[in-house]
């Protein structure tokens, strides 16, 4: 599980560099989430620019780290590539993170998204 | 670290007879297209599959698997959107397999036919696994995440069967004896 983490002013930029989130890499990347985040500032941003592949298993793993952020902390996401957003609008899971076009933005508090 | 596959049967001792028992389908080796009526079990004509894969049910060997499904699928021209769909809901029928069909038992094999037939892909998958009791729950409403209110009651799982309604068409679940057959339709657009 290949991962990256930066701290960019008072975010905590996480970089995802696995081209598949699936079945096979959920609970490593659970595991390593909850290690790397444990003393995180309260927001962390999640760069999936690298994930050209999500399944629901992914996805599970995901929405299972924004809730160990809960309530103190915020996962947000950043660079979204078409099958992973197409997972996110298809369940609707995008109505609930907060989705940023890139990391860039996301750390900039002007581009910050509502 | 990817998960090792085998270590969640480690422990799991001697494979029961019922997997280590030969496939009759495979010892036999038929040659030719076994399935004579059709893929899509209408009794259509019968075409040559585009693409026929036999693997034990492992999420290692669904990543394979499903490398091949995009790389048999890529010579058709799909719309970019459509060649997402059908990854997506072969990842999710394949992760069923290995998450439930045989969940408690060691992997066993899974067998994945995919025939194109006009723009659309006719998808089979076979399995010797455990049935489901009630049959293929009928396609539902995807779980509301708004509704859920609370970040905490959100749905970590059950995300999968509700992506394989969204975006295959005319899924249909039969039990044979012994095995189970999925067979649903994905438009190549």
């Amino acid at each position: 599980m290949q991962i990256e983490t930066t701290m960019r002013k008072d975010v905590l930029l996480v970089t995802v560099h696995e081209e598949r989130l699936d079945a096979q890499v959920a609970i490593p990347f659970k595991d390593k989430m909850r290690d790397i985040t444990r003393d995180a500032p309260p927001r962390v941003v999640l760069d999936l620019s690298g994930v050209r592949f999500l399944d629901s298993s992914g996805l599970g793993a995901i929405i299972s780290v924004m809730k160990q952020l809960a309530p103190e902390g915020q996962l947000e996401l950043a660079g979204l590539t078409p099958a992973v957003e197409k997972v996110f609008h298809l369940t609707r899971m995008d109505t609930i993170f907060t989705i940023h076009a890139d990391a860039r933005a996301a750390v900039e508090p002007s581009a910050r998204a509502g | 670290m990817p998960a090792d596959p085998a270590s969640r049967r480690g422990d799991a001792g001697p494979r029961p007879a019922a997997t280590a028992a030969a496939d009759p389908r495979t010892a036999a080796a038929p040659p030719g297209p076994a399935a004579g009526q059709g893929a899509d079990g209408t009794g259509a004509p019968a075409r040559r599959p585009l693409l026929e894969l036999d693997f034990e049910a492992t999420s290692a060997e669904v990543r394979a698997a499903l490398a091949r499904i995009t790389g048999a699928i890529a010579p058709l021209d799909p719309a970019p959107d459509r060649a997402i769909a059908v990854e997506l809901a072969m990842a999710e029928v394949l992760n069923n397999v290995v998450e439930h069909a045989y969940a408690g038992q060691a992997p066993g094999p899974v067998q994945v036919t995919l025939t194109a037939e006009d723009r659309v892909l006719i998808c089979r998958v076979e399995d010797e696994g455990i049935d489901l009791p009630d049959g293929l729950p009928p396609p539902g409403p995807l779980p509301d995440p708004e509704a859920a209110r609370a970040i905490e009651t959100l749905p970590e799982g059950g995300l999968g069967l509700p992506l394989i309604h969204a975006l295959a068409e005319r899924l249909t679940y039969l039990r044979l004896p012994g095995r189970n057959c999925l067979t649903c339709r994905l438009p190549l657009g």
